[in-house]
């Protein structure tokens, strides 16, 4: 890895441990979530991404055009909590771009709250989303691999109904934590 | 769609069965109690046309049987018997309607119509604001998203749709949605799963609620 990033290399490490300070103080201050991911991107990745996107393939053109090369993924309890670290990472970074995909999904039915932000001039990715957007992404990605021909539209189609049926039921959670606290 | 014509004069049921073949309806004719059950058991009806009097097992020995399983197949009765109390006792014991031999074709016609215009109504996308409600798929969306709602969520929604900018009382949904099972303070909860949904869906509809009633509001921007 180093062999790729090359004198990148110390700014990805020192934001990746910036980032893992940040979220382990999150927890202290009772921002709830339940397990987070952080990775800096793999070089075969990033060569992949750049070719599909009809970049020419170097160092610069990926500091330049890719975003997550650091990533984070925070994965929490209840959608309320999704949008109370996001509040979070609003006040302590500067974000530079939002996708809210729990409001306005994908196709697919994809859910997840992105954020880019600026930090030591480079880019990083938040991933924020609920423990059921999490699991339908894992499993959506799973079996994207195994769609054939033949079935393919219905899989789909079926994998966005299980996507809206987890997004009712992650609204009743929170509808039913609000009943408790309340 | 598919119909089962049980009746036993053979000049009758053929005449039946032209009207609606002519009409596209599918139609298979049994001509005693045993061979209509038999078709029954067999077979996918959306309408089943019983006559009472009829060999080997009656119309009502018939319709008993089909309720027995559970069916709810709309069970139109066609029989000479054509008094009051027959009537009743045929719509008591579980059929839908019935229609008093010597009967109009068109009227018997009009009647089974009716069965497939309800599946029509009941199938159809409600509208309103923003948002729609589709009975079918039993979900709500908006341009943006969709959101899945069980069954239940599904009938209350459904029902303040139907009643937009008037007050509908809490307890008259508990008897409707509910069927007076449970607890009534059920609604108040599904009240809250709704609110959320619509609002994660950046609906122009929305909720009020009052200690007993509630409303779905849109007004016009």
């Amino acid at each position: 890895m180093k062999d790729f990033y090359k004198d990148k290399m110390d700014i990805l490490l020192q934001t990746k441990a910036q980032l893992t300070d940040y979220i382990q103080r999150e927890e202290v201050d009772d921002t709830k979530f339940e397990h987070y991911k952080i990775r800096i991107k793999q070089p075969s990745s990033v060569i992949k991404k750049l070719k599909k996107k009809g970049y020419s393939e170097n160092l610069d053109q990926a500091f330049a055009q890719l975003k997550d090369i650091v990533g984070i993924r925070i994965v929490c309890p209840f959608l309320s909590d999704v949008y109370n670290l996001a509040d979070s990472v609003n006040k302590n970074f500067h974000v530079v771009n939002i996708k809210d995909f729990i409001k306005n999904p994908k196709p697919n039915g994809y859910r997840s709250y992105h954020m880019i932000i600026e930090i030591n001039g480079i880019f990083a990715e938040f991933q924020i989303r609920t423990i059921s957007q999490d699991s339908w992404a894992s499993l959506e990605h799973q079996m994207m691999y195994k769609k054939d021909g033949e079935k393919r539209d219905l899989i789909i189609e079926e994998l966005k109904k299980c996507a809206d049926d987890l997004a009712s039921t992650d609204l009743n959670m929170d509808t039913i934590r609000d009943l408790i606290n309340s | 769609m598919k119909i089962l014509l049980c009746e036993d004069e053979v000049l009758l049921s053929e005449s039946i069965k032209e009207i609606l073949k002519i009409n596209n309806f599918e139609v298979d004719c049994a001509f005693d109690g045993e061979e209509a059950l038999e078709y029954f058991s067999k077979n996918s009806y959306d309408v089943i046309i019983l006559d009472i009097m009829m060999p080997k097992l009656d119309g009502l020995g018939v319709l008993h049987c089909i309720r027995e399983s559970g069916s709810n197949v709309y069970v139109l009765i066609l029989s000479a018997k054509e008094q009051t109390e027959d009537k009743i006792e045929g719509l008591e014991k579980g059929a839908d309607d019935y229609l008093a031999k010597p009967f109009d074709a068109r009227e018997l016609l009009a009647r089974i119509n009716t069965v497939f215009r309800r599946d029509k109504i009941e199938n159809k996308v409600i509208k309103v604001g923003n948002i729609s409600l589709d009975r079918f798929n039993c979900h709500v969306q908006t341009e943006i998203a969709t959101i899945n709602l069980s069954k239940v969520e599904f009938q209350l929604l459904e029902m303040l749709a139907l009643k937009l900018n008037n007050f509908i009382s809490k307890q008259r949904i508990f008897e409707k949605v509910w069927k007076n099972q449970s607890d009534n303070s059920i609604v108040d909860v599904y009240v809250s799963y709704l609110v959320k949904k619509l609002a994660m869906l950046d609906s122009n509809v929305y909720i009020v609620c009052e200690e007993d009633k509630c409303m779905l509001v849109f007004e016009e921007e």
